[in-house]
């Protein structure tokens, strides 16, 4: 479609870009991707959209330096880099902003979902200079709910509360038990293909087996009904695109008890779900 | 003010659970998703609970944003208070709570993030973000990876291939029209 390019999303998982070695080559993979949109683009290259997870498409990180990489390919082409991090903003995967992980500035950052607390609140940030120019070039975005008092006073305790109570630091202690505990779980249950994510941001990947790596959305289904009877809400598998991958991101105020009775339930759902491939 | 707390306080204490999935059935317009199979009618901290009174830890913070639990004490009385006494307004008109946001969000961030303004959901904040990089870049076309996910709207649904792009005909590209500023 005019306008709008697709560039392949990294899958260290799945993607068939490799190294010699067997490793996930996502440089080679961006680079293929531009010489596509460069070959495709009418020559209006305005800017780059992404997520630092990908939270719906599989709970992905980004490889390390591939925001950097994404950077500079922008900058040579004029573009500038959007960071959309609704999920992974304020302190969700064990930094203030995902972006703080990867070294990178965006030139426009957006926040929502955690912002606002389950609130409908969400915001656009930006440097002077952005500002600056599209005000003069008659940038309006004026509608019903912008800067109304309730919900920003909502997001301003949200923040004064994230900070005042160290939950940044929280949520990067608590994140290295959760991925801690995954492991453990993956190395018992064969059908966990991948485990994956930052923080109290966790992506469980569902399989047949670990050679095909063939997709299990029947087994993802049956596990997680399993883990609603034993009073676990841990899935997404209610969308067929989304199935597969258990999406694991509890509040950050989770205390040490909640986060191991959660992790024993994933584990009884795991014991007694009928092709889990356990392997001990 | 004084506010109890909220997890003294049940809502729907005491609902039809097969009535109200009967009611769904007829009146609740789909949008892309099955039910969660039981009716949620409480929700405190990390649990949320069924009509049946079935505990069930939240492992999805709602989705994906009760960021620190439902119902905290704190968030309940600002939006009590807030709804009490400045809810909502004018939307050429600034309010405290906006600049103290404003002002706290941009000291987290590094320079080069400096200003910010706030509207409601995620999808919407990224239909604004494409917008402001259209008008500075002079340009149109926009890139996003192949796994996205960035809200329902015209221009971040646009930018969006995991999900919600058949069915409506071509996507958003066009450059925004320059407007005059608001005047009524």
């Amino acid at each position: 479609m005019p306008g709008n390019h697709v560039l392949p999303a990294p899958n260290a998982y799945r993607s068939i870009f490799r190294h010699s070695d067997g490793s996930y080559d996502w440089e080679s993979e961006l680079e293929y991707g531009w010489s596509m949109v460069d070959s495709a683009s009418c020559g209006s290259l305005a800017a780059v959209i992404l997520e630092p997870i990908l939270s719906s498409g599989g709970m992905h990180c980004l490889p390390t330096g591939y925001m950097k990489a994404m950077k500079k390919h922008c900058e040579v082409r004029d573009m500038l880099l959007i960071v959309d991090e609704a999920q992974t903003g304020i302190g969700r995967c064990g930094d203030m902003f995902a972006f703080e992980h990867d070294g990178v500035v965006p030139d426009i950052l957006t926040l929502s979902k955690t912002l606002g607390n389950g609130l409908p609140l969400s915001a656009v940030v930006t440097s002077d200079a952005i500002a600056s120019k599209t005000k003069d070039d008659g940038f309006v975005f004026y509608t019903t709910h912008i800067n109304d008092p309730l919900p920003a006073a909502v997001g301003s305790k949200v923040l004064e509360i994230v900070v005042r109570d160290s939950l940044v630091q929280r949520s990067r202690q608590a994140g290295v038990r959760l991925h801690e505990a995954l492991q453990v779980l993956m190395s018992r249950y064969g059908c966990i293909g991948d485990v994956r994510g930052r923080g109290l941001m966790a992506g469980v990947e569902i399989v047949q087996d670990r050679q095909t790596k063939k997709p299990a959305p029947k087994l993802g289904a049956r596990l997680s009904n399993r883990m609603n009877e034993l009073g676990l809400s841990a899935n997404l598998a209610a969308m067929a695109s989304f199935g597969g991958v258990f999406r694991v991101a509890p509040p950050i105020t989770i205390t040490d008890e909640e986060l191991e009775e959660g992790l024993s339930i994933m584990e009884e759902a795991f014991k007694t779900t009928k092709g889990s491939c356990p392997l001990y | 003010m004084p506010v109890k707390d909220p997890s003294q306080k049940r809502l729907y204490a005491h609902e039809d659970e097969a009535e109200l999935l009967r009611i769904a059935d007829e009146t609740l317009l789909g949008y892309g998703t099955g039910f969660f199979p039981s009716i949620i009618t409480h929700a405190q901290g990390v649990y949320i609970y069924t009509s049946n009174g079935k505990r069930i830890l939240d492992w999805t913070s709602g989705q994906m944003s009760c960021l620190i639990g439902h119902g905290n004490p704190e968030i309940v009385k600002t939006i009590h208070d807030h709804a009490a006494c400045l809810d909502h307004l004018f939307s050429g008109m600034i309010s405290p709570p906006v600049i103290r946001l404003a002002k706290q969000l941009t000291d987290l961030t590094p320079p080069g993030l400096d200003r910010a303004f706030f509207l409601s959901t995620g999808g919407e904040s990224n239909e604004a973000a494409i917008k402001l990089a259209k008008v500075y870049t002079g340009k149109f076309e926009i890139v996003g990876l192949s796994a996205s996910w960035h809200g329902m709207t015209g221009q971040a649904v646009a930018a969006q291939y995991h999900s919600g792009r058949k069915g409506y005909g071509p996507m958003v590209c066009q450059m925004q029209c320059h407007t005059s500023a608001i005047e009524d």
